[in-house]
């Protein structure tokens, strides 16, 4: 307390600054899981008047717990019964400080397994592909990690009292990780225990530091991201995996000073809550050039946990074995980037292990009340942006042992080589690519973005933005959709540039930028289109809804998804109608919708069942959820296209089935029907009509708003070749306007229309 | 003034309200139509509501909305825009015009028209079309204030659909957030 009171007689005044800090009566300071009960920290001014200090101090019966020197922040613990709430107010309203808030606890983001065998699915080509990478960088040992966490099991060390009851151990020893004995350290800190042996207490640090540089091709166990380069274990967090915020800062500061390049982060706090202290110190390594990594949180909210969230730093989501965010990820505002945190509730890759990241650490970790046993190691699968983060980490190790230096610099080849997997809120710049960021050649730092903006009520209508996160646009970036160009206009005040899109179709399209040397490329879906008619194409692309023109009306919007009907439903469970007692479903079902609309001239419907082997055409049925109940509807096969047709009248959910009773003919090859004069003059020959079997059809004019003006045919025709005159008249003889009309034919599984333009 | 003037000056008084109540008629049948999803027979209708008399802004309005969901942009912000001039105070014509504005580079007109519906009636919906609502209308503020390089009202409209977000309109960085969280609000439209 006295040597603290000495150095701050060393502080000169200084007016009073203000800060617009985060507002503490917005959460529970009284819960002991994420706030320290009765401590507060105070940021004070660097020549702050002393005399104020300690009586702003004496006021509250407060005694000074801890301080960190480099930011003026000292750790005070209330007399008992103080409310924390009011000594932050009294303590913001004083002159000298900066800013005042809670001791928080933050705690490692993890969630361990049981310890299996098996491989590292997120380093294969089908994730991170780190072969490709390493081909091109191990590391290299000047290259300092800082591992900010529960320490590393990096050497065989007497357990010293203070610590014996923390952990377990059969000889009294913390052991060495066995793949870390070729693994590269340099000194460290404790600062939960206050000396210069961070050993892991928990496993969490010894996992997350086997992801960063475990020793590779060494012949045990498995690999880490840069092998070659060094790390740095700080302990900040206990043996339960949790520790004071102003332990962190203190470990942040540690690494700074002592060199590290990268400083891995693990661990945080309530989603949205940051620490001010944490921050300064992060910006403070920053400042310093060190490149700070931190993962999301596991609570799978929309709000970023801090320091992931803190713009300094890089903020890493995790994914799991399809890239697709894991459950538990958090994300929002602030995120950067996604990796491999797997998941071990599943094992996708079928290979007898749950799908978490592998590495080595106790077998044997700790948990909420107790300490690791720390002299026994094994495989485990570990998931949450714990295990994420690392992998970030590693990645700027190697991009930094590869030349790339610089915070500004190592963050732009991460971000700016990631592969999009989707809405940047969720993603980030999207999951990292090693083995391109090794490739990244500086482009001026030029790292774009590419959000999509929809018209919200006119989904096929979008803005195409390129915006620059990083770097300066000179001139309008080349965009193109699907490999059509869009043009681009400078949005005034901004780098940004904007275009304008219509979309024509459902489904998924690409969308490429580049510009100032940098490019970026997204996926984006539309799910919804206006149309007047015209082809309808599942996501998939196995089925489609050939529309007549104005068979509805054109404000229709239509989605073409493919979706699993589990609400209405069973699957593998035959469809119960009146006419087929044993249709099994087969594959997805696909909506047209809205649902229940009526078409005024049949559509065609096609479903593909080329995917399909070992079914016999024949025995496939198509089925229609409508009114609440699937039916069958009458259906041919297409063989020569291997697809089941049928015309249908009603938008809605189709589906294919099986149901080895049913004999479902094939497609009449019948019909042609041919123009011969698209500009006629009343009584010439339009149009000529084949068919090789009789069947029943339609055949009509529509005007070019869709109304049916007159009907030629309705009815079964035999075989024969059919010609068709037009006199230009409605149903009722009347002389019809110039203008567009059309010649459609129907029959039960197929629509074609034929455009003329009436001159006269 | 003769006699016989006064009943020529009576008359065609009398002559135009008749066709400004022919108007009203026409458009009052194009709107059931329009609510019928029949946009073609609308459309006749709100013609001949114009034809009957060219000033009155509910005719023009019809065929903007009409013309609008048949996807004819610019013939959509034309009629609005002509809706606009003669009733500046039309609130569903300030809807519509917004929507259709946006997407003919009238960024400044579609922000302006956005702000009144909004100013108008903080809960609005379009009654002949539940699509459109003030959610609509403060998404597509947000969409034409951002084209218009104005970010800060961009990020105001968001936050209040979302008051959790949080950006910096100044920054880069910022401004994607800001975008991202836009297209993530509209792409949630069509979703949900």
């Amino acid at each position: 307390m006295k040597i603290y009171m000495c150095r701050v007689t060393m502080f000169l005044i200084l007016p009073f600054v203000l800060f617009a800090g985060f507002d503490w009566s917005t959460v529970d300071l009284t819960d002991p899981e994420h706030f320290a009960q009765g401590q507060i920290k105070v940021r004070f001014a660097d020549d702050a008047d002393i005399s104020r200090i300690q009586s702003a101090i004496l006021a509250q019966e407060a005694s000074v717990v801890k301080r960190i020197e480099e930011l003026n922040v000292m750790q005070l613990k209330l007399a008992e019964g103080k409310d924390v709430l009011e000594t932050l107010e009294y303590y913001e309203a004083q002159p000298d400080v900066i800013y005042a808030e809670p001791v928080m606890i933050h705690r490692a983001f993890w969630t361990p397994n049981d310890p299996q065998y098996g491989y590292q699915w997120h380093f294969d080509g089908n994730h991170i592909n780190m072969p490709d990478a390493w081909d091109k960088e191990r590391g290299h040992s000047g290259v300092i990690i800082a591992i900010v966490d529960t320490g590393i099991a990096f050497e065989d060390y007497d357990i010293p009292s203070h610590e014996e009851g923390e952990v377990y151990s059969s000889d009294g020893y913390y052991h060495a990780c066995p793949d870390f004995t070729a693994s590269q350290f340099v000194s460290g800190y404790d600062y939960v225990h206050d000396d210069a042996h961070p050993n892991d207490q928990n496993g969490h640090g010894t996992h997350v530091a086997g992801t960063v540089a475990q020793a590779t091709d060494n012949g045990i166990g498995v690999a880490g991201m840069a092998p070659n380069c060094k790390l740095m274990p700080i302990q900040v967090l206990g043996y339960d995996g949790s520790g004071y915020d102003t332990w962190i800062a203190d470990g942040i500061i540690f690494a700074a000073d002592s060199g590290a390049d990268v400083i891995n982060m693990s661990l945080g706090g309530l989603p949205g809550v940051p620490s001010q202290t944490e921050h300064d110190a992060i910006k403070y390594a920053v400042n310093k050039g060190v490149v700070v990594v931190a993962a999301a949180g596991n609570e799978g909210v929309g709000e970023m946990s801090y320091p992931g969230g803190f713009e300094e730093c890089i903020g890493v989501a995790a994914c799991d074995y399809n890239n697709v965010l894991s459950y538990y990820s958090q994300y929002g505002n602030g995120l950067d980037i996604s990796a491999p945190g797997g998941d071990v509730t599943v094992d996708l890759n079928s290979d007898g292990k749950a799908d978490g990241v592998c590495q080595v650490t106790y077998t044997n970790p700790g948990g909420e009340y107790t300490g690791a046993w720390v002299d026994e190691f094994s495989l485990t699968w570990w998931q949450g942006t714990s295990m994420a983060s690392p992998h970030v980490s590693g990645l700027a190790a190697l991009l930094i042992s590869h030349g790339i230096t610089g915070v500004s610099n190592v963050k732009a080849a991460i971000y700016s080589t990631a592969d999009d997997i989707g809405n940047p809120f969720y993603y980030g710049y999207g999951m990292i690519n090693p083995s391109k960021a090794l490739d990244y050649g500086g482009s001026g730092d030029v790292v774009l973005q590419i959000p999509v903006v929809q018209n919200p009520l006119l989904a096929q209508h979008a803005d195409m933005w390129v915006v620059p996160t990083m770097g300066t646009l000179f001139s309008a970036p080349q965009v193109t959709v699907d490999d059509e160009s869009v043009s681009m206009y400078s949005v005034p005040g901004s780098n940004a540039y904007v275009g304008d899109y219509e979309f024509t179709s459902t489904g998924t399209f690409t969308i490429e930028a580049s510009g100032g040397g940098a490019s970026k490329t997204r996926q984006f879906s539309v799910e919804t289109v206006t149309v007047a008619g015209g082809m309808i194409s599942s996501p998939d692309g196995k089925c489609y809804l050939d529309v007549p023109a104005g068979a509805v009306p054109i404000s229709t919007y239509f989605t073409a998804a493919d979706e699993e009907m589990q609400a209405s439903r069973t699957p593998n469970k035959p469809y119960e109608t009146e006419v087929l007692k044993d249709a099994l479903p087969i594959g997805p079902a696909y909506r047209f919708g809205p649902g229940g609309l009526n078409i005024h001239s049949p559509a065609s419907l096609h479903l593909s069942y080329a995917w399909l082997s070992g079914i016999e055409p024949s025995h496939l049925v198509l089925m229609a959820y409508q009114e609440g109940s699937w039916t069958a509807v009458p259906s041919y096969i297409d063989r020569e296209r291997r697809e089941v047709v049928a015309s249908v009248e009603k938008l809605g959910i189709f589906q294919l089935a099986k149901d080895a009773t049913q004999s479902t003919p094939d497609l009449p090859q019948v019909l042609d029907l041919r123009l011969i004069d698209a500009t006629p003059l009343p009584g010439d020959l339009v149009a000529r009509l084949s068919l090789a079997e009789e069947i029943s059809l339609t055949l009509a004019v529509f005007d070019a708003t869709g109304r049916k003006v007159n009907t030629l045919v309705a009815g079964t025709l035999p075989a024969g070749e059919y010609d068709y005159r037009w006199e230009d008249t409605d149903q009722t003889g009347r002389c019809l306007s110039p203008g567009v009309y059309f010649i459609h034919l129907e029959t039960p599984s197929r629509v074609r229309n034929l455009k003329v333009i009436s001159l006269h | 003034m003769s006699r016989f003037k006064l009943f020529i000056l009576l008359g065609v008084l009398l002559m135009a309200a008749a066709c400004t109540e022919w108007a009203i008629d026409s458009t009052e049948q194009g709107w059931d139509a329009f609510d019928d999803n029949d946009l073609e027979t609308a459309r006749s209708h709100f013609e001949d509501a114009i034809s009957w008399d060219c000033t009155y802004a509910g005719g023009h309005n019809g065929l903007g909305w009409v013309n609008l969901l048949e996807n004819d942009l610019q013939e959509s912000f034309n009629n609005f825009d002509t809706a606009l001039y003669y009733d500046q105070d039309l609130v569903d014509a300030n809807a519509g015009g917004a929507l259709a504005a946006t997407e003919v580079g009238e960024h400044t007109k579609a922000v302006n028209w956005a702000d009144y519906v909004i100013a108008e009636d903080a809960n609005y919906e379009f009654s002949h079309y539940d699509k459109v609502d003030i959610k609509v209308i403060r998404l597509t503020k947000a969409k034409s204030a951002a084209a218009n390089g104005d970010f800060d009202t961009a990020l105001d409209e968001i936050q209040i659909l979302d008051s959790s977000f949080d950006a910096d309109p100044s920054d880069p960085i910022g401004q994607a957030e800001i975008l991202n969280k836009l297209e993530l609000l509209i792409t949630e439209l069509y979703s949900g």
